[in-house]
């Protein structure tokens, strides 16, 4: 399957002085047809692209770990009904967190198992397991300081456990990222804005509003990125984490 | 611009006595009510009221909002374009034309008795078109009363309708006052600083960024257009300032693309106290960096009524010292009236940024 439209341009409901587009039926035409072709088809794919925050970076830690992904994690999908929209969160997930990984820790080796196995390498200080314990898209928030916008705000919740080199898990925690910016502002179209001209004016920009599709991308992404800078810079924060590290006599500078 | 044409009222005002035909049927003699009726449309036609309330609308519309507005006369919209009647003002400088139309004044029975006492009622049509393209940008009935003036038919008639003349005087300009409240809302807009800016004498070569990291719930096309806001200003107020791209001031300053550094106060202050970011910052000759972020909130205020605000933070990082200043802006405005705050936030954000570079730039140069 291909990912959905990623085309980044502002959504405005009321195009500013000078940058509003003339109404052009043939495109409102192909617009229409795509969007109806999406709902026939069931299901529109969408991977996010999340960036990974690399400073400030992170404290080394100077270790070197096994990482194992499970199934589920690389394969985990959020189907988001309102736009009918499947989200692939683990393929690009697995991509993050192992450059965070990799730029926590000193090395990052890909085992088959979370535990010990034979044949482990014996360099190996302990092994972690990500894994995806919740993503959501939220409908429309109800929040007053919120009402008027469509938020759906994004989160999501990556889990990590960390297993001694003998296969004893020793620490678990979350880390949540949130994308929160609003997919449209209606509260222009409330004070008096024409709802039908800006349908005919800009119907690509509400287009997007009803889809929400890249603003829910962007959202995803953000939050992806936030939850692995959270990974990163609050990796030593974690009271389990810091006894393994002092019984691996790692220590904070 | 906006501009106000006189043709919407002319002609609105006949027929338009209401309060005849109630107080017809509540049994006062028709000869008194002929008699008033012909007083009271003389007094109209003597105060020219289809005049008069334009001109209040552009009297006041200029003393109380930042909008240029200006009274065009017998402009006539019936051009061969139907969909943008006014198009022809659009390169005038005219940006929306404000059409008043179905002027009445009439006198209602502020009770269900015989010989009821009456209150002066006046309304309009207004209606707000974009000179550009016809559309409609707002519409809606304007009514102003004073149900706590009730006159009889006699005492409204009375004297050559004298007190008839008053009220609709006032009325007219009651009306007028209305209408610019409604459809040329105006915010209130505040600015504020802290901290120091201070300016290196080789120089200023600054960027200027929207900060996702402190905005989380802002839309990026309005973190844009603060970014506008503050790079046209300073473009102004400070012309020998670089202006640095965002991309290029990530490359420079921190290694990395945009988006792979956690832009936040406390992150940038930690990244320029590292020694390798320091000498980044002295070979580059770069001298600011200013993060932009904040967001438009509603809440309100009683029933029915809400209040929208924006509040708008620039964090102008001095990179040689690590130091920080802060300019602030906000806008508030009645969400009902549509008063708008984001633009008149963004400007006062621009303006007051320009003010502490250009500031710290004259001082420097003295």
């Amino acid at each position: 399957m291909k990912a959905a439209n990623t085309a980044s341009r502002p959504s405005r409901l009321w195009p500013a002085p000078g940058r509003q587009r003339p109404f052009r039926p043939r495109r409102m035409l192909s617009v229409l047809v795509l969007l109806a072709a999406a709902i026939s088809a069931g299901c529109v794919w969408s991977v996010p692209e999340p960036v990974l925050v690399r400073e400030p970076r992170p404290e080394p830690v100077p270790l070197r770990v096994g990482v194992y992904y499970s199934p589920e994690f690389r394969s985990f999908t959020y189907r988001h009904h309102l736009t009918d929209t499947a989200w692939v969160l683990g393929e690009p997930s697995l991509r993050l967190l192992h450059e965070a990984l990799t730029l926590l820790f000193l090395e990052v080796v890909e085992v088959p198992r979370p535990g010990s196995e034979p044949g482990l390498r014996g360099d190996l200080a302990g092994i972690i397991e990500p894994g995806i314990v919740s993503a959501e898209a939220v409908y429309i928030s109800d929040e007053p300081p919120k009402a008027g916008l469509v938020v759906q705000p994004v989160h999501v919740t990556y889990g990590f456990t960390v297993y001694s080199s003998s296969g004893e898990p020793v620490a678990s925690w979350d880390v949540t990222g949130r994308g929160e910016v609003p997919i449209v502002d209606l509260r222009d179209a409330i004070v008096g804005i024409n709802m039908l001209d800006m349908l005919k004016r800009d119907f690509d920009a509400m287009r997007e509003a009803i889809a929400g599709i890249n603003m829910l991308k962007r959202n995803f992404e953000h939050a992806m990125r936030e939850a692995a800078w959270k990974l990163t810079s609050g990796f030593r924060e974690i009271p389990e984490v810091r006894e393994w590290l002092a019984k691996q006599a790692v220590r904070k500078d | 611009m906006f501009c106000v044409p006189a043709f919407g009222t002319v002609g609105a005002i006949g027929g338009s006595i209401y309060g005849a035909i109630y107080g017809a049927v509540a049994a006062e003699p028709a000869s008194e009510w002929e008699q008033a009726e012909s007083a009271f449309k003389g007094t109209l036609s003597d105060l020219n009221i289809q005049q008069r309330v334009p001109n209040h609308i552009v009297e006041f519309a200029r003393s109380q909002t930042p909008y240029r507005v200006i009274r065009v006369d017998n402009q006539d919209p019936s051009s061969k374009d139907e969909k943008a009647p006014y198009r022809a003002l659009a390169s005038k400088g005219v940006d929306a034309v404000l059409e008043l139309t179905e002027l009445t004044v009439s006198l209602r029975p502020s009770d269900t008795v015989i010989n009821p006492p009456l209150s002066l009622v006046t309304t309009a049509r207004a209606r707000l078109i974009r000179t550009s393209d016809g559309a409609l940008l707002d519409e809606r009935v304007i009514t102003v009363d004073d149900l706590s003036i009730e006159r009889s038919l006699a005492t409204w008639a009375d004297q050559n309708a004298q007190a008839f003349r008053q009220e609709v005087t006032q009325a007219a300009q009651r009306l007028a006052q209305q209408v610019v409240k409604e459809l040329f809302p105006v915010s209130q807009v505040k600015v504020a600083r802290s901290g120091d800016v201070l300016t290196p004498s080789g120089g200023i070569a600054l960027s200027v960024m929207f900060s996702r990291d402190i905005s989380p719930e802002t839309l990026r096309s309005f973190g844009e257009e603060m970014v506008e806001c503050v790079t046209r200003d300073l473009a102004k107020a400070v012309p020998e300032a670089r202006l640095v791209p965002e991309e290029e001031f990530h490359r420079t300053v921190f290694g990395v693309k945009p988006g792979e550094v956690f832009l936040r106060a406390d992150t940038i202050r930690t990244l320029l106290d590292r020694p390798d970011i320091g000498q980044r910052v002295r070979e580059s000759g770069l001298t600011h960096l200013i993060l932009v972020g904040g967001a438009t909130k509603t809440y309100p205020v009683k029933l029915g009524e809400s209040m929208r605000s924006t509040q708008l933070t620039a964090s102008i990082f001095e990179l040689a010292s690590g130091r920080v200043g802060h300019a602030l802006a906000s806008a508030e405005g009645s969400q009902v009236g549509g008063a708008p705050t984001e633009s008149p936030a963004c400007e006062a954000l621009g303006a007051e940024v320009a003010r502490a570079i250009r500031g710290k730039a004259r001082d420097e140069s003295r």
